[in-house]
């Protein structure tokens, strides 16, 4: 079985701060890290080939750094790693997906490609589906569960009221959930191994694809929600809880 | 500018059209696609309906908006946002080579035309612009980013249509339907919200019983739904986004994931034996207490006030 999983090195937004005067986010100086939904997806991989045998193939596009979760992968147990440079500047989801089909297709075919649902930075769940409908294949979205079955695959989708259990022929690309699984954590041998692993670098400018993107960030503000942030602390219980009701009365949202 | 929109819920239909009639020039023409009646669409500024009774699954969807928007020669494709519609939204998008804006809770157009949003990201820390230089542009739009407003009053023309014969690429095996809130979470005046704090799914019944006092609904965070599948629904970035009058987070460390889901809520009280937990700092009100001695307490002390 050959699967591909996409990666993305997102921004690590629990780390994010604004600047106080300008609520300027201050993007380059927050860490950056694998995104933690791919993570689940890479997860997957890799129990699928230790049930199903085959190789798994991480993929991320990115600037130069997008190589630091590409080792991570590896270090986890992916086989292979291609890092497609963006040696272009800031693109959209148009660009990053087509950019990711034409890679999975020069070194494919895959029975399954899987993906987050989302990236936990920019959150619009679309690339994963924007690139199986590049290559022309079915395309399971928030699967919370993936078992194969000869030549189908058949997953849980997790939507607002309603679990849907679907099928589809392979090859299929899945974008999977938070819930499906609990990633391993990498050993530090294997973490010293995929250091010096290479790691194969595609420049995007040089993909045969579109390379011009639709959508452009004009500008990204912080918002501030201001919190009275009165701290109810070292009181006896009795106390604790009439220091709260009183406070509930009095901003009129308890009746007394 | 022709737009075309869609969602199974006429509620959410009236919505968007009230948005884009209160936000775009006036020469816009505004094309529904729904599942079911919508009362008086023209007053909410739809030209044109297309009800499609049986629509039975989302590549019929997909196709019947690919119909309407290119006969129409929509230059915009709003769907309402959900999951399944969401899917819909980037499949269209990448068939048309267009660019989609995920969840925008703005638009306008700008000096030249081109259609400028405004989106989260991130995890709704912050807010971005985008311009769109797309041939044809794609969203999805949340709920409620406006009060549906019958005052455009334009004559609609409603088609009744059988779905579009398409393949569909999966296949639905099975359904499991899951229980939802009786009161949507986001029309709730109070929360009372439960996190991992709580050591077993017997102990909710507390935040239940505070809920109930106070006249509200029990939510909780997304591990006690999605992992321990004690509730089905969860307020934050990829749950519900809630604006009560009272949220009250217990046993939550308000993790920014979480708190993306309570920008809107009136007063915030966390409650949490951790002072260095960021729920407490992002709170209204702080409690830092066990719950198990300080939940029993509150709810003896709201009921012998509720009766004296
Ligand atoms: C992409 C992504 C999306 C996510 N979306 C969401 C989302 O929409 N909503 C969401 O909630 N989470 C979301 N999460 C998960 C989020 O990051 C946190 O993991 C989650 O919110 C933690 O849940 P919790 O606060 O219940 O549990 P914990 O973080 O484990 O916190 C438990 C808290 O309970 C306190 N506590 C323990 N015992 C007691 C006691 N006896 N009395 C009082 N306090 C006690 C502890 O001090 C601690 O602060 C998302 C994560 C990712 C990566």
């Amino acid at each position: 079985m050959e699967i591909a999983v996409c990666i993305k090195q997102a921004l690590d937004v629990s780390q994010l701060k604004m600047d106080p005067k300008t609520l300027e986010p201050l993007i380059h100086v927050t860490p950056m890290k694998m995104s933690d939904i791919d993570r689940n997806a890479l997860e997957e991989a890799l129990r699928i080939r230790e049930k199903h045998g085959g190789k798994v193939t991480a993929i991320s596009v990115g600037g130069d750094k997008a190589k630091e979760v590409l080792r991570e992968a590896i270090a986890m147990g992916a086989d292979d790693a291609i890092h497609i440079l963006n040696d272009i500047g800031e693109v959209d989801e148009h660009v990053i997906s087509e950019a990711l089909a034409e890679i999975l297709k020069m070194k494919g075919p895959f029975q399954i490609i899987l993906c987050g649902e989302m990236s936990i930075d920019k959150y619009t769940a679309q690339v994963g589906v924007r690139v199986a409908e590049k290559l022309g294949i079915p395309c399971i979205t928030y699967a919370r569960s993936i078992s194969i079955e000869g030549e189908e695959v058949i997953a849980e989708r997790d939507l607002e009221d309603r679990i849907e259990m679907v099928k589809a022929k392979m090859p299929t690309l899945i974008t999977v959930t938070r819930e499906i699984n609990t990633p391993r954590l990498p050993q530090l041998i294997a973490i010293l191994r995929a250091a010096k692993k290479p790691i194969e670098t595609l420049n995007l400018s040089q993909l045969k694809v579109d390379l011009k993107s639709k959508l452009k960030t004009l500008s990204v503000k912080g918002i501030e929600v201001k919190r009275k942030g009165v701290l109810i602390k070292d009181l006896p219980v009795d106390k604790a809880v009439d220091e709260l009701l009183n406070n509930l009365i009095r901003e009129g949202v308890i009746k007394r | 500018m022709h737009v075309t929109i869609f969602s199974e819920n006429p509620e959410a239909l009236i919505e968007i059209s009230t948005k884009l009639r209160e936000t775009l020039p006036s020469n816009l023409k505004i094309y529904g696609i729904t599942k079911v009646e919508v009362r008086s669409p023209g007053d909410y500024g739809i030209d044109k309906l297309h009800i499609i009774k049986d629509l039975r699954n989302i590549y019929e969807a997909e196709a019947i908006i690919e119909k309407v928007a290119k006969e129409s020669y929509s230059k915009l494709i709003i769907l309402e946002s959900n999951k399944n519609n969401r899917e819909i939204a980037a499949r269209i998008a990448a068939k048309l080579n267009a660019g989609y804006i995920a969840d925008c809770i703005d638009l306008k157009l700008d000096a030249d035309g081109s259609i400028i949003a405004s989106r989260m990201i991130y995890a709704s820390k912050a807010i971005e612009t985008i311009k769109s230089i797309s041939d044809v542009t794609v969203m999805t739009m949340p709920r409620r980013i406006t009060e549906p407003k019958a005052q455009w009053k334009v004559g609609c023309e409603i088609v009744y249509e059988d779905p579009p014969k398409v393949e569909a690429k999966t296949t639905i095996i099975d359904v499991k339907r899951k229980e939802l809130s009786a009161i949507p979470l986001e029309a709730a005046e109070v929360i009372v919200s439960v996190g991992r704090g709580f050591k077993r799914k017997e102990d909710c019944k507390m935040a239940e019983e505070l809920a109930k006092i106070l006249g509200g609904v029990t939510a909780c965070s997304r591990p006690i739904a999605a992992d321990l599948k004690w509730f089905n629904e969860w307020i934050g970035l990829s749950g519900h986004k809630v604006s009560p009058k009272l949220y009250i987070a217990i046993g939550i460390s308000g993790a920014i994931q979480h708190l993306a889901g309570i920008q809107g809520a009136k007063i915030v009280v966390a409650i949490n034996k951790d002072a260095e937990a960021p729920m407490i700092k992002s709170a209204d009100y702080g409690v830092v207490a066990d719950l198990y001695e300080f939940i029993p307490k509150l709810i003896e002390k709201l009921k012998s006030t509720s009766t004296k």
